[in-house]
């Protein structure tokens, strides 16, 4: 079959622009970039203008298969729900350029909508190319900057949240791809093309009002469910007040009886009896009181959100009966700023240790937020078994674990949350049957 | 350079008694600067001290308690360290349930001691803490030794305890690994390798000491450091790494 000379810049028209596809899909997930990808992509992009050059008549079915193909075949650590977001939104974003482009150059030269010469055909296909990525790289730098101004990755690291903006982005998808072909199969002008962008125009922003509306609500439901969980963990602590008093109350009535068969022993001058009774007395002490001096600072601590996660990991390792000691310094200010990257790094850091030390035998548990003139430190510190050599050269990188059943990810979530906060330093010593992790945290300047 | 050593305790026979160890001490050790610059039984003396002397290399003998005094020794303990922080600081004290995680990182004591081990064993104990004082009796940072330091205390560490600097993919911060422990801090491996120069650039993303590599395992293509700890490093890397080693 003898191809034209203008169906060649049409065929590269049509290899960058799958090619676009994959270039938008690296910049969304950057973990997905390495070379056996870049050479993957590049073989998926042939075949598919190969594909597209031979079967000419529905142009828009390889758009689908092309994602299909590439969904298979790129391999990265994302998770499957983020990569099918992140191709649906490549394949909306790749064929909403096009439309632009195309819909720019009609109405901006006519002339060149029915190309007769192959001059014409490649001044058009060139035109196009260039439109596409100048319009996709402005979209996915205007999507990037917003998404650095206004943090949205905590939302969007819900499930929920997740699908639905998956769902809308495939209805847009097939949307606005079966009105593509609709208008090229019954072969209509211009303006009904251009009537369809319209379409698709108000159609989008239908769409992506409803989402984020649902959105919203849902995180309205994601807050209210945080609210829920503090106000149990304040129970835990009013639990907790309540078993200290009735234990100083037990022991106010056990002291009284003790010192009235002490003076009913001296009356009848009875030796060994006053001496046992003597004896007990001065055992008391060890029995039920221990006295929580550190403890008030921690219920001192003004940060909601830290103090719910130390009473309540404390509460945990109690009922385990590990053996803790957890010490707030008197004037430690968390700032708020930091307030819930704390509250996640010592969820995890708390967690692990209470895991490690509970494999001993006289489990350990020591935890201290210590404030300096210019900087605060928390040192997470538990006993670990003697013969358990944790290698400190990994235990940052994702996969990582000592134990069984366990992905690994905690700490490497960890490392992500230090990693974005430049006055974050995380240091972690293994010295004689502790392991102890420190992290500083400078004021603000 | 001159150790002055500082005692502060407010039983008498006891300060009697550790001035008489310290003094058979500097007697036993004559090739050494130390003089007992202050005997007190009250801590108000140790901060006047503070106040009129500024650069003097110190030892502190301190008691926890001191009950006809309103200043506690913690306090005192926490001024020294804040105004002094190179100063030696052993606690001979009854109190053992004071030993706790925030007075150690505020204070880095350089001992506890405790009054009930007996005379004898203070004595050993009270030594040992002299030569350990007497070793470091050039702050680091002094010290003929090259060192890296970062974070807000700062973390001065010698760099012939670091193993090796690591970034991870995707990351802004990175990892040092020494023998003694593993840190994150906010930084570039280029930066890094500017403040070090003898360190090599052995990858992408990792910057050895090569003064602190025992040996390279080509079949698993791992760096072997002194301290038993290894790296995976690229095969094609080794080679390179060889050469600078052998230069």
């Amino acid at each position: 079959m003898a191809i034209p000379f203008y169906n060649i810049a049409w065929i590269i028209n049509d290899f960058l622009s799958s090619f676009l596809l994959f270039i938008i899909y690296f910049h969304i997930l950057p973990k997905s970039k390495n070379h056996l990808n870049y050479i993957l992509s590049v073989i998926i992009c042939i075949c598919f203008t190969v594909f597209d050059v031979f079967s000419s008549s529905f142009p828009n079915l390889s758009s689908f298969l092309i994602i299909i193909a590439s969904f298979l075949c790129i391999k990265s650590k994302d998770k499957v729900i983020d990569k099918l977001i992140s191709w649906a939104f490549s394949l909306f974003l790749v064929t909403i350029t096009q439309g632009m482009g195309s819909i720019l150059i009609l109405s901006i030269l006519p002339t060149l909508s029915n190309p007769k010469t192959s001059i014409q055909s490649i001044i058009l296909f060139v035109l196009l190319t260039f439109l596409n990525y100048l319009l996709a790289f402005t979209f996915l730098a205007i999507y990037k900057i917003t998404l650095k101004k206004f943090d949205f990755s905590k939302f969007l690291n819900d499930l929920l949240v997740k699908i639905s903006i998956l769902v809308s982005l495939i209805i847009l998808n097939i949307f606005y791809l079966s009105l593509d072909s609709l208008t090229k199969y019954i072969n209509m002008d211009e303006t009904y093309l251009k009537l369809t962008v319209i379409i698709i125009f108000i159609t989008i922003i239908f769409i992506s009002t409803s989402t984020s509306m649902f959105i919203y609500s849902h995180v309205k439901g994601i807050r209210t469910n945080l609210e829920l969980k503090q106000e149990s963990e304040r129970d835990t602590y009013i639990k907790e007040l309540e078993k200290s008093n009735d234990e100083l109350r037990k022991f106010k009535h056990d002291y009284k009886n003790l010192l009235l068969s002490l003076s009913a022993s001296i009356n009848n001058k009875d030796d060994k009896d006053l001496k046992s009774s003597v004896e007990k007395l001065l055992n008391y002490e060890q029995i039920n009181i221990e006295s929580d001096n550190h403890l008030t600072a921690l219920y001192k601590l003004d940060d909601k959100l830290v103090k719910g996660i130390l009473i309540s990991k404390l509460m945990q390792a109690k009922s385990k009966n590990i053996k803790t000691d957890f010490e707030v310094d008197k004037d430690a200010q968390i700032p708020s700023n930091y307030s819930v990257d704390i509250t996640r790094i010592l969820g995890i850091l708390l967690d692990n240790a209470i895991d490690a030390c509970l494999e001993t035998d006289n489990p350990e548990l020591d935890f201290a937020l210590i404030s300096f003139d210019n900087y605060l430190e928390f040192v997470v510190k538990n006993n670990v078994k003697s013969n358990d050599s944790i290698n400190t050269n990994n235990v940052y990188k994702s996969g990582y674990t000592t134990k069984k059943n366990h992905s690994g990810l905690g700490l490497a979530s960890l490392m992500d949350i230090v990693d974005s906060n430049k006055d974050f330093i995380i240091q972690t010593e293994n010295d004689n049957g502790y392991y102890s992790t420190i992290i500083t945290i400078s004021k603000g300047k | 350079m001159l150790l002055n050593i500082i005692i502060c305790e407010d039983n008498d026979k006891l300060r009697t008694y550790y001035n008489l160890i310290i003094k058979s001490y500097i007697n036993e050790h004559p090739g050494v600067e130390m003089k007992v610059s202050i005997s007190t039984g009250n801590p108000r003396d140790v901060n006047i001290y503070m106040d009129n002397q500024n650069d003097a290399i110190r030892f502190f003998l301190l008691d926890i308690e001191f009950p006809d005094s309103g200043i506690k020794g913690i306090d005192l303990a926490t001024s020294i360290r804040k105004l002094d922080s190179n100063a030696k600081i052993v606690f001979i004290t009854t109190h053992e349930e004071l030993m706790t995680l925030i007075f150690d990182r505020k204070v880095e004591p350089l001992d506890y001691i405790s009054k009930e081990i007996g005379l004898k064993a203070i004595k050993k104990k009270l030594y040992q803490d002299l030569d350990v004082a007497i070793e470091r009796l050039v702050p680091i940072t002094e010290r003929n030794v090259d060192t890296f330091e970062f974070g807000p205390k700062p973390y001065v560490i010698p760099t012939n305890q670091i193993n090796y600097f690591e970034s991870l993919e995707y990351k802004h911060s990175v990892i040092m690994h020494s023998s003694k422990d593993t840190a994150n801090m906010p930084d570039t491996l280029q930066s890094i390798a500017a403040r070090l120069p003898k360190f090599y650039r052995a990858h992408k993303s990792i910057l050895v000491n090569p003064a602190n590599i025992e040996s390279i395992d080509d079949k698993r293509s791992k760096l072997v450091f002194k301290d038993g700890s290894s790296c995976d490093i690229s095969r094609r890397k080794l080679v390179e790494l060889r050469k600078h080693l052998n230069r």
